[in-house]
């Protein structure tokens, strides 16, 4: 029932487990139980969880054999799934064109495999809040309608379609050399990145993130930061979105606490398994 | 009856650990508490009529039975176990009513309620259900597994908090060098997610309610 909900508070949700397995001090406890006074979601999965949470505190060694075997056995190596894949196709004829198409199999499935714990799932894909504002010059400027378009589909969520408003209106700025560093363009890049992230388009989004980091204005710069950050992040790339987190870690008004704790959780990756 | 937004400055399990102790300020203050939450699941999943009725079983046998059993398993936890089977009885209770009246011959096939309080048998059958699923997590996803291994092997030993997390992230540090304390729960609470979908897709178990 918890997938109706979000949490309100990822930080403190991400807590959730291990209270319940009660491996939190007291003032940690005291932080995970206010939220679950607010907070529906892990209402939820603290109540879902309960029991399997009572077995893992009141009988953990029950559960270590069978774990035991299964880390020791270890998961099939890419090779082994390349051999189940190809058995039974020893026919020439067959066997070329079965084995082209066995290694895009596996290949495909080794990408889409990740494990959980994952970089990718550290990444915070929240959309950036923004508030319609009614221009009157809007009715005869390109741009400025293109953007607003934009702007209107993704305040509704129609992130794929504020994406082609918004790269025709990164276009019209681009053209005009008067306009092309004007507040409105730097915003039409950022949200054209974010909107492409938001989409699951992270490699579409990067370009025009990087891009609007150079942005003189110090909040669309910190969020092109934040958000191309997170686009690496899914994509896998934890020294450069560490790059960017520690920009933010050194002194990003809205984005120091958020940066600091993401470059913590990020430290596995950084040091390498 | 205290507001939702009142919170004592004691967390549940200080309240129950001098509630225990006889500090009956203490008492007071935790089933408050505890009836605030119960009363905010129970009310998605019980007519309005039944909540009440429903919230005080479960807190009734919260507060003959938590602690007696020697372990201390986390009254919140143990609480929600408790919840959880005394929804289950109600759909029971009700179910069986329905079938009353409708005059059915085979009240027999309906499940009789089950104890309230957690009892040696369902813990049991929980405990099969989860290790099959944590090994077959281990097998797909190795990461989760030695993280639940750190964390199962430590439990096993017991100690305060701050000893198991401890002893835990030496393990889980065999395998990730410089792992942080609260990466590790993190990474804890993502791999807490993946085995969830496990048992959801696994076979027996408790029905959830």
């Amino acid at each position: 029932m918890s997938e109706g909900f979000r949490c309100t508070d990822p930080r403190t949700g991400d807590l959730l487990t291990a209270y319940q397995l009660g491996l939190l001090e007291e003032a940690e406890r005291l932080r995970v139980e206010q939220h679950l006074i607010e907070c529906s979601h892990c209402q939820e999965l603290a109540y879902d969880e309960a029991p399997a949470a009572l077995v893992m505190r009141t009988r953990p060694q029950a559960l270590l054999p069978s774990l035991e075997r299964s880390l020791a056995t270890g998961r099939p190596s890419l090779a082994q799934r390349w051999r189940v894949a190809l058995r039974g196709a020893r026919r020439p004829r067959v066997l070329v064109p079965a084995l082209a198409a066995a290694v895009l199999v596996v290949v495909l499935v080794s990408i889409e495999q990740r494990e959980p714990g994952d970089l990718a799932d550290l990444a915070r894909l929240t959309a950036l809040r923004y508030e319609l504002v009614d221009h009157r010059a809007g009715e005869r400027d390109p741009a400025l309608q293109q953007f607003r378009a934009g702007m209107e589909r993704y305040v509704g969520g129609d992130y794929q379609g504020a994406a082609e408003h918004l790269a025709a209106a990164v276009s019209a700025y681009a053209a005009d050399p008067a306009r092309a560093s004007t507040p409105q363009a730097w915003q039409a890049r950022l949200y054209l990145g974010l909107s492409h992230l938001l989409a699951g388009q992270p490699e579409a989004a990067l370009p025009f993130l990087r891009e609007a980091t150079a942005s003189p204005l110090r909040p669309v710069a910190d969020h092109a930061r934040w958000y191309a950050a997170q686009a690496l992040l899914v994509q896998g790339s934890a020294q450069d979105a560490a790059v960017l987190l520690r920009e933010l870690a050194a002194g990003s008004p809205g984005y120091v606490e958020s940066a600091r704790q993401q470059l913590e959780e990020l430290q596995p990756w950084l040091r390498g398994d | 009856m205290t507001d939702a937004a009142d919170i004592t400055a004691h967390s549940l399990d200080s309240l129950a650990g001098r509630w225990l102790e006889g500090d009956r300020e203490a008492e007071s203050r935790l089933f408050e508490d505890l009836h605030v939450r119960f009363l905010a699941v129970a009310k998605r999943r019980v007519r309005e009529d039944d909540v009440e009725d429903v919230v005080q079983d479960a807190l009734k046998t919260v507060l003959d039975r938590y602690g007696t059993q020697g372990e201390s398993p986390g009254i919140l936890v143990w609480g929600y176990t408790v919840l959880r089977n005394v929804i289950g009885n109600h759909y029971q209770a009700r179910a069986r009513e329905q079938q009353r009246r409708e005059n059915v011959d085979d009240l027999a096939a309906l499940p009789e309620a089950s104890a309230a309080a957690p009892d040696e048998l369902e813990i049991a059958s929980e405990e099969q259900r989860l290790a099959n699923a944590i090994a077959d997590l281990g097998r797909r996803y190795p990461r989760c597994g030695t993280i639940f291994r750190a964390i199962l092997a430590s439990l096993g030993q017991g100690g305060s908090p701050r000893e198991i997390t401890a002893r835990a992230l030496v393990e889980a540090r065999r395998r990730q060098p410089g792992l942080e304390r609260n990466a590790f729960y993190v990474a804890l609470h993502r791999c807490r997610g993946y085995l969830r979908e496990q048992l959801a897709t696994g076979e027996g178990g408790a029905d959830r309610v």
